[in-house]
């Protein structure tokens, strides 16, 4: 713009006070021509943020650790942000009867062989999946990074099944972001997207309970 | 020449309906059933503007999920004096706040030089017509580059679509003060965006 510069004086000002624009700007085809640019601005800001949205399974994650846990009934308990770290899911205790499938899904870093706390890790670290199980005939320990599936295993590498649950040990090659999952049924259920989104969806519409273990950031 | 209202209707109608929806399910005291409700309308939103203060994605989700959680432990005690919307906003910011405080306080014996990321785009030729994405990913360049208070504003403001009023009750400064450091931004904003050979 070389000429007329009321407008990015002036009238911007008036636009966001809310005040009626002074007839200049009406007239003066510099202002005319800064007001469109501007207004094309105004809409690119609007959208910078749209590549932006979280992860799938946020809004399960905040409603299991609102859940009263028998373990902690302190409501400061998860305030700190324990709750997403430990990722351990017990509300499926209060909610069902005894003979429903109940489970937890914690998970360790490793790097070499020195276990280390925290959400982010760096490529070549371990992941060490810990799941226990009750009152469950079907149990799949489940690994997906970038939503998606990495491994679905149950009792075959690279899980291993004892009378408790389920350990996994995964190697973080790959840049981005592991999301752990367990579902637990009492019949057999069949999630074939590989995909996040989609196998949660049908472990859900299968009866299943599904248990979302705390992001991992690989960076 | 009328003034641009800036908030679309649609936008207006839709939060409008989350938030009547989630209060009539606090009037009936089903928190969590309104928590609910405001995870799906708002989550989104939350979520892009704890990553402006936050700047990765584990850490938005972090305090995205704080968020949600002090509001249901809130929802409770929530009186009507800002919108849903808002008042997730203002738990929001402070939840942020709180952790680059405590960020902050972990890195004290570290010095970490806090650069905007550098613009990996392509240089623009003036004469080519300058495409969406590439303004949009010019843009985040440039709002990397203003500081915390005026991205917060220009972001509420355009990306939120929040009216000042909503603002103020949000970062807690006068509407005014608000007013002109967006004014004096978009033109920041639009020199940075020369510099890069991108012309609006």
């Amino acid at each position: 713009m070389s000429g007329c510069t009321r407008f990015e004086s002036e009238g911007l000002l008036q636009l966001e006070r809310g005040e009626p624009l002074d007839a200049h700007f009406d007239q003066c085809p510099d202002c005319l021509q800064a007001r469109a640019q501007y207004d094309r601005l105004k809409r690119a800001i609007g959208q910078t943020g749209d590549h932006l949205t979280p992860s799938a399974g946020w809004q399960d994650r905040v409603l299991q650790s609102i859940e009263p846990s028998p373990a902690s009934t302190s409501p400061r308990w998860w305030m700190g942000g324990v709750a997403l770290a430990a990722s351990a899911v017990v509300a499926a205790l209060l909610i069902n009867p005894a003979s429903s499938p109940t489970g937890t899904l914690g998970y360790e870093l490793f790097d070499s062989d020195v276990v280390y706390r925290g959400t982010s890790a760096k490529p070549g670290d371990r992941l060490r999946l810990t799941s226990t199980i009750t009152d469950a005939s079907y149990a799949s320990l489940r690994l997906y990074r970038d939503d998606q599936l990495v491994f679905a295993c149950s009792d075959e590498p690279p899980c291993q099944r004892s009378a408790d649950g389920i350990t996994a040990d995964a190697s973080l090659d790959a840049l981005g972001r592991y999301q752990s999952v367990l579902v637990i049924s009492q019949n057999a259920i069949t999630m074939e997207t590989g995909m996040l989104d989609g196998d949660v969806l049908a472990a859900r519409e299968a009866g299943g309970q599904v248990i979302i273990g705390q992001i991992i950031d690989v960076r | 020449m009328q003034c641009t209202y800036l908030i679309s209707a649609p936008r207006m109608a839709a939060d409008e309906m989350a938030e009547q929806a989630a209060l009539n399910a606090l009037r009936k005291g089903q928190t969590q059933d309104a928590l609910r409700r405001l995870m799906q309308a708002y989550g989104t939103e939350i979520y892009r503007f704890c990553h402006s203060f936050m700047k990765n994605e584990t850490d938005a989700e972090d305090m995205l999920q704080l968020t949600f959680m002090q509001a249901f432990e809130s929802l409770g005690n929530y009186e009507s004096r800002a919108s849903l919307r808002s008042w997730l906003y203002t738990i929001a910011r402070h939840r942020c706040l709180d952790k680059l405080k405590a960020n902050r306080r972990l890195n004290a014996r570290v010095t970490f030089v806090d650069e905007p990321p550098e613009n990996t785009n392509e240089p623009h030729h003036d004469n080519d017509p300058v495409s969406d994405d590439q303004l949009s990913a010019a843009l985040r360049h440039c709002l990397a580059r203003v500081s915390d208070a005026v991205r917060t504003t220009v972001l509420l403001r355009f990306q939120s679509e929040m009216s000042y009023p909503e603002i103020e009750g949000v970062l807690q400064e006068n509407s005014k003060t608000l007013q002109t450091r967006v004014a004096r931004a978009l033109p920041a904003l639009r020199k940075c965006l020369d510099e890069q050979g991108i012309r609006l």
